[in-house]
């Protein structure tokens, strides 16, 4: 858009402007100038006059109040970018409001022709939030005097003018008071629905908002409806585009979660496609990637990371926690992200090296799950589906699991193991630990150590827990049971003294912040 | 609106262009009419002086007392999500843009006094009027935007109009939704 005529149809196209006279377009058109902003740009500041209105053309603009400390990158009006430079705003943004972690409320405006600045154009007359671009950024200037005086000479305009801007007033606050009530919703899928029920008089009965209830009840159709809410935002019909901005902001915890589910979806195509002449432990180190990027868009804690051993080939404990039903995967595979978080963010980023867990035989209809862990090299132990075996395929079973663990540590590879069998929640986890991994460190030569590792709160949502884990002091066998292969000696240590502490460290880990 | 017996004294009101914040800077004809044509009103505690969804065809300004704003959601009934004692404070401004009709029930929350602006003035006058008052609407609205965001900055400093049980059943406190626990969990992002 470098001339008049480009601009001039830019305006006409703008659904936000339905109810302004083309001629009031044109004047915009005719006097806008444009202005291009670098990443971290300020447009302007709290409490200065309002000189101008601009229309947002492409990128973002945040409105937040004034820090004092923020970037103060003037635009450039010639359509020259200074170059990139950090963002000054804390804090993930959505395209709509949200809080930063100084808890600061700001609100991204990220809809192409969305008016920017008409707070400083109403009484006092003065901008009530700074204004930064997060990314390089383009918008339309109309200077302030040319509107004054427009106001001035055509009565009728200023009337419609500033019935547009309060419009964009009565919007603004009502986003925020919408945002007030959804957080009271526990889902907010209900608290959409119930936004989209608001509206419904004012929506067509064809509108397709009232599909995005039924896109955000499954899973794998919730990306499906943030992208109708972003065509319908950017669409013709200002009323629906008001509702799906206020959805996509009800929908920001969503829109996280929905990043991991799609990080998990990748995760397990990372395996379960993995060339067929991939070796085991590179399609490990594959999957540790991917969870590393995975777990980059939760909220987690991690203390004790000094604890762990210099080198691995250590028997590391884990905790097992039931996973969220929201996790579920298309073909019915839920990844367990616990034991996930510490193979990849512990020991994979500590050590460079995936670790190998000791997981049950796939039940015969989990299919999802063992063409997952068919690729992994894990050592696989058998499922209760099975049924009781006899004394010898006990014994049998038992020697093969000892070689490959044996065989694991002296690779110098971790072996991750959840000693309970089964997962349970975060509260009062673990149950009842088991002794097969503490006998097989008993027997090994040489003797491994053992690391415990508590987490917490992967039972949780993803987009309202902050998921903590704990690495623990290691420890030997031979240095917490005066005879390791005595079974008794061995079971009174794991019950009454590990069990306890154990479930501290849990506790511990849940209360990370 | 159904007002009841109210407390206060027989019903009185400083000049519009004294109540409304920045009202002095409307046109002199406008408050001129306006101050002929509102009507004063003592409410008692409890009544619904504008209905949500309904068309709205005045605004109301409060002169003193205190004054609730609640949102009717599927599933939670009507929520508190304003309350205030500031005289001046304008509400209806819904009636100034289509369709017309209120976003939010308003209430209210103690014995009040009121004043009733009927819309006609505005949009029978000149088209100036109508600019003046749309702008000094927006520019009140904008403020309350702002004051809203930094008590869920703040919630310590909220004022205490928030402090207050709501006073009908069904409705929460003020202090209930006007709180950043809500959005906490979206915050912080290791």
């Amino acid at each position: 858009m470098r001339d008049v005529v480009a601009v001039r149809r830019w305006f006409a196209g703008l659904a936000l402007l339905d109810q302004l006279h083309d001629g009031d377009r044109h004047l915009f058109a005719e006097h806008a100038t444009w202005v291009t902003l670098p990443a971290g740009g300020r447009l302007y500041g709290e409490g200065e006059r309002g000189s101008a209105l601009w229309f947002l053309v492409e990128g973002e603009i945040v409105l937040g109040p004034a820090s004092g400390t923020g970037p103060d990158t003037g635009p450039d009006t010639d359509g020259r970018v200074d170059g990139s430079r950090d963002g000054g705003v804390d804090g993930g943004l959505e395209g709509g409001v949200e809080v930063g972690v100084d808890g600061i409320v700001r609100r991204a405006v990220t809809t192409p022709g969305y008016p920017v600045g008409w707070d400083g154009l109403v009484p006092p007359d003065r901008y009530r939030w700074d204004a930064h671009a997060t990314s390089r950024t383009r918008l339309l200037r109309v200077d302030r005097e040319v509107i004054d005086a427009s106001c001035r000479l055509d009565g009728a305009f200023a009337a419609r003018l500033h019935e547009l801007l309060l419009w964009l007033a009565g919007g603004q606050l009502r986003r925020q008071h919408t945002r007030l009530v959804t957080g009271r919703y526990d889902d907010e899928t209900d608290a959409v629905a119930a936004l989209v029920a608001l509206r419904a008089e004012e929506l067509r009965v064809t509108s397709p908002l009232h599909r995005i209830p039924g896109y955000l009840r499954s899973r794998p159709t919730v990306a499906d409806a943030f992208r109708a809410l972003e065509v319908i935002r950017d669409g013709p019909d200002a009323v629906e585009a008001e509702i799906a901005r206020e959805a996509l902001d009800v929908l920001a915890g969503v829109r996280r979660e929905l990043r991991v589910y799609l990080g998990l979806q990748r995760v397990y195509e990372a395996v379960a496609s993995a060339p067929p002449d991939l070796p085991p432990a590179e399609v490990r180190a594959r999957s540790c990637r991917a969870l590393v990027d995975l777990f980059a868009h939760t909220d987690h804690r991690i203390a004790g990371l000094d604890r762990l051993p210099p080198t691995p080939g250590n028997v590391v404990l884990c905790n097992h926690l039931d996973s969220h039903p929201g996790n579920r995967l298309p073909n019915g595979f839920s990844l367990i992200l616990d034991t996930h978080f510490v193979s990849s963010m512990i020991l994979y980023r500590t050590y460079g090296r995936a670790p190998v867990r000791v997981v049950r035989d796939s039940h015969w209809h989990e299919a999802g799950h063992a063409r997952y862990y068919a690729r992994l090299g894990y050592v696989m132990v058998p499922s209760s589906e099975e049924g009781p075996p006899t004394a010898q395929q006990r014994a049998e079973r038992y020697e093969r699991f000892v070689a490959e663990a044996s065989a694991t540590l002296r690779a110098g590879v971790d072996l991750v193991i959840c000693p309970e069998g089964r997962p349970g929640p975060t509260a009062g986890s673990p149950g009842r630990l088991r002794l097969g991994a503490f006998r097989l460190a008993a027997r090994l030569d040489p003797e491994p150590l053992i690391v415990p590792v508590a987490v917490a709160n992967f039972d949780q949502r993803l987009s309202r827990a902050v998921l903590g884990a704990v690495v623990a002091e290691p420890f030997r066998m031979s240095a917490v049971v005066a005879d390791p292969s005595d079974p008794e000696r061995v079971a009174r240590f794991v019950d009454d003294d590990l069990t306890p502490r154990y479930r501290a460290w849990v506790r511990e880990a849940a209360a990370l912040r | 609106m159904g007002a009841g017996a109210s407390s206060l004294p027989p019903p009185s009101s400083p000049p519009l262009g004294d109540l409304l914040p920045g009202g002095s800077a409307l046109p002199a004809a406008l408050i001129r009419e306006l101050d002929r044509r509102s009507t004063v009103h003592n409410v008692a505690q409890g009544t619904v002086l504008l209905r949500q969804r309904a068309v709205v065809d005045g605004l109301i300004v409060l002169v003193q007392g205190r004054i609730a704003t609640l949102i009717d959601f599927a599933g939670t009934g009507d929520l508190v999500v304003e309350a205030t004692e500031e005289p001046g404070r304008v509400f209806g401004w819904s009636g100034l843009v289509a369709p017309r009709r209120a976003t939010a029930t308003i209430r209210a929350d103690a014995d009040s006094r009121i004043v009733m602006l009927p819309l006609a003035v505005v949009r029978d006058g000149p088209p100036r009027w109508t600019a003046a008052v749309c702008g000094l609407v927006a520019g009140a609205l904008a403020d309350r935007t702002r004051d809203l965001q930094a008590r869920w900055a703040h919630p310590a400093s909220a004022p205490t109009e928030a402090a207050e049980p709501a006073g009908v059943s069904g409705a929460a406190r003020p202090s209930e939704v006007s709180g950043p626990s809500a959005l906490s969990e979206v915050s912080g992002d290791a």
